[in-house]
């Protein structure tokens, strides 16, 4: 799929949760020696300001993204897309949170 | 005094070649890598499985259209990711005994680390929680679609959902 321009994305504690997730599977891959970009989504998405009420994601941080995820272990990449896909199963998710974990789950194409 | 010595030397080189690979690591670490490297080769291997599919035909896509709007995005999510992990599970199944028989052996402390790390992976909360979700849809819908061969293999979700979410827009 396409990475989307993501604007105004709101996220909510769920879905902190989630990426808390997907930072924890990435240090557990760690373990498996194989050398993952640091905390790629926290740079990518959040930068060091977790705490934004809006986020704007651009099609050059999915490249960023894209990029990091052919790198990563193949277990941590099907971790982070169960991770998403349970995300996508929650009822209520606005049109921006519904693109964005698509776009993590596929790992979009820039 | 000098044969015993020579006996001791001896048992503990034939010792540390038993247990030790040429590159230091142990034979248990060594054992667990190959399950992870294989579990590993096995993921890539069923994801280009699912890459490689076309889009259902149009008598599956009219048959999906026929349920709740959310029944099927719930199904094609779960269900991909079921059809996803059955491709995976002689290797998942694999890997799984082996961490079960490290764990019970006297090696354990040798891979320690490393199953402190794999575990997680392999056993994510969401893994369970998915496959719930698929068990809670209508019983009927589930042996229906069950049954379309389309199903039953690794097949990607989001091409599907869009293609019917754009029927719907508009």
């Amino acid at each position: 799929m396409e990475c989307p321009t993501i604007s105004g994305l709101r996220l909510d504690s769920e879905d902190l949760e989630a990426i808390e997730a997907i930072r924890k599977a990435q240090r557990n891959g760690n373990m498996l020696e194989i050398m993952l970009p640091a905390g790629v989504m926290t740079t990518i998405f959040l930068g060091n300001n977790s705490a934004q009420a809006a986020y704007n994601i651009h099609s050059t941080d999915w490249v960023q993204f894209a990029d990091a995820m052919t790198r990563i272990s193949p277990m941590v990449k099907k971790r982070i897309e169960t991770i998403s896909q349970m995300q996508r199963l929650r009822a209520g998710l606005s049109y921006e949170q519904t693109q964005f974990w698509r776009a993590v789950e596929a790992g979009c194409q820039p | 005094m000098k044969t015993l010595r020579t006996t001791i030397v001896i048992c503990l080189g034939l010792f540390s070649a038993a247990c030790q690979a040429e590159d230091g690591k142990s034979v248990s670490q060594q054992y667990i890598e190959t399950s992870i490297q294989r579990l590993e080769s096995a993921i890539v291997e069923c994801d280009s499985i699912a890459s490689a599919r076309v889009m259902p035909d149009s008598e599956v896509l009219g048959l999906l259209r026929q349920y709740e709007y959310e029944d099927v995005r719930v199904f094609l999510i779960t269900r991909s990711a079921a059809m996803a992990e059955e491709c995976q599970k002689p290797h998942l199944t694999d890997l799984a005994y082996t961490i079960g028989m490290l764990e019970a052996s006297t090696a354990y402390s040798e891979v320690e680390d490393l199953i402190a790390g794999v575990k997680p992976l392999m056993y994510g909360k969401e893994t369970w929680a998915l496959k719930e979700k698929y068990f809670q849809l209508p019983e009927s819908m589930r042996e229906e679609l069950e049954s379309i061969p389309y199903f039953q293999k690794p097949f990607r979700n989001i091409p599907i959902i869009e293609k019917l979410e754009s029927v719907n827009r508009p």
